[in-house]
């Protein structure tokens, strides 16, 4: 002692089992070394092996920092889509609201259209809160003495779940892109006409902030799921 | 067991004064009188884990000897669920004692 390659292999062992999160790598990397080297300073183990087998197995502990991390980022993509149900609640709201004092109904001639294209609306967007609410049922419905591998199962279908959610959304705020237009066929662009307008772009970038936060996720999700999914413990 | 315990053992590690994790595992190992002798790297996720309930908070500082060293302190809300979770194991504590009290009493 003190063996410096050894520790520097051991935390670097476990770091790059986490390198789907560059920075919960570098953190845990750290903290990691920093441990066994004061460790190393108090105890006096007889090797730098013994003080790396007290520490545990990098493989059991990757994969209880990775049930950690997906927890977290699952939760918070859960929360993000309750906050993107609510927020297209009230611009939908709102831009009806505007309809009625603007005085701007659906022309007669494409009212029967436009109740079918609501009706979709409504039950699409009513999809997607209920699979907001599955999705904080499978995530609150988890025990703490799962394995990783079940836990790694059941965040992925709450990935599934919200997904699917934003799909019902896609539905949703396409019908209201829908009604729109139908409402503005034939009127003269004005200040006015901006404000529907607005509010769908507002959907549509919400929307798409969600999927992006989806994609990045997913893009990290195939790693994640072979550290815990492969034989470990718990 | 412990595992299950694990959170209110790390919570009451931290309620004299912030530490970094080696400190807590030597916190936990001294206080209960070194019964509680985990692998040493189990304590890691589970303080990553309470800093994302909100229950720790965490900094880097620079140790003595020049490393970087990740410190936790309890938050307000950690504090709270500590005194929480205190509660309800002193109540369940006083009911398994009560319980193998009287079943010693009702053997002897």
């Amino acid at each position: 002692m003190p063996e410096p390659e050894v520790f520097a292999a051991y935390a670097a062992s476990i770091a790059e089992r986490l390198d789907f999160d560059p920075s919960l790598s570098r953190r845990v990397r750290q903290e990691v070394e920093d441990h066994l080297w004061e460790s190393a300073s108090t105890t006096k183990p007889n090797s730098a092996q013994e003080a790396t087998a007290r520490f545990g197995d990098p493989q059991v502990l990757a994969a209880e920092f990775a049930t950690v991390w997906l927890g977290q980022k699952t939760r918070n993509l859960n929360t993000a889509a309750f906050l993107l149900v609510l927020a297209l609640l009230v611009i939908m709201k709102a831009r009806l609201a505007w309809y009625g004092f603007a005085q701007w109904p659906l022309p007669e001639e494409v009212r029967s259209v436009g109740a079918a294209v609501a009706l979709v609306d409504v039950y699409a967007f009513w999809l997607a809160a209920s699979l907001v609410v599955v999705g904080w049922g499978l995530i609150f419905s988890y025990r703490a003495t799962m394995s990783p591998a079940a836990l790694c199962r059941r965040f992925r279908n709450v990935v599934n779940v919200i997904s699917l959610s934003i799909l019902a959304l896609i539905v949703s705020v396409t019908c209201d892109v829908v009604l729109t237009a139908l409402r503005l066929i034939g009127r003269d662009f004005s200040a006015q006409v901006l404000i529907p307008m607005a509010s769908i772009a507002a959907e549509t970038g919400l929307i798409g902030v969600l999927i992006l936060k989806i994609a990045t996720l997913t893009i990290r999700m195939p790693r994640v799921t072979t550290l815990l999914e492969s034989d470990t413990p718990r | 067991m412990l595992k299950g315990h694990l959170d209110l053992i790390v919570l009451a590690a931290l309620s004299e004064r912030p530490a970094h994790g080696y400190a807590v595992i030597e916190a936990i190992k001294c206080r209960s009188g070194q019964t509680f002798n985990l692998p040493e790297g189990t304590i890691y996720p589970a303080l990553h884990r309470l800093e994302q309930a909100g229950l720790l908070s965490s900094r880097w500082t620079n140790s003595e000897s020049g490393r970087r060293r990740r410190v936790y302190s309890l938050t307000r809300d950690g504090r709270r669920a500590l005194a929480d979770r205190r509660a309800v194991w002193e109540r369940f504590a006083g009911a398994i004692g009560g319980l193998l009290g009287s079943y010693r009493h009702a053997r002897a």
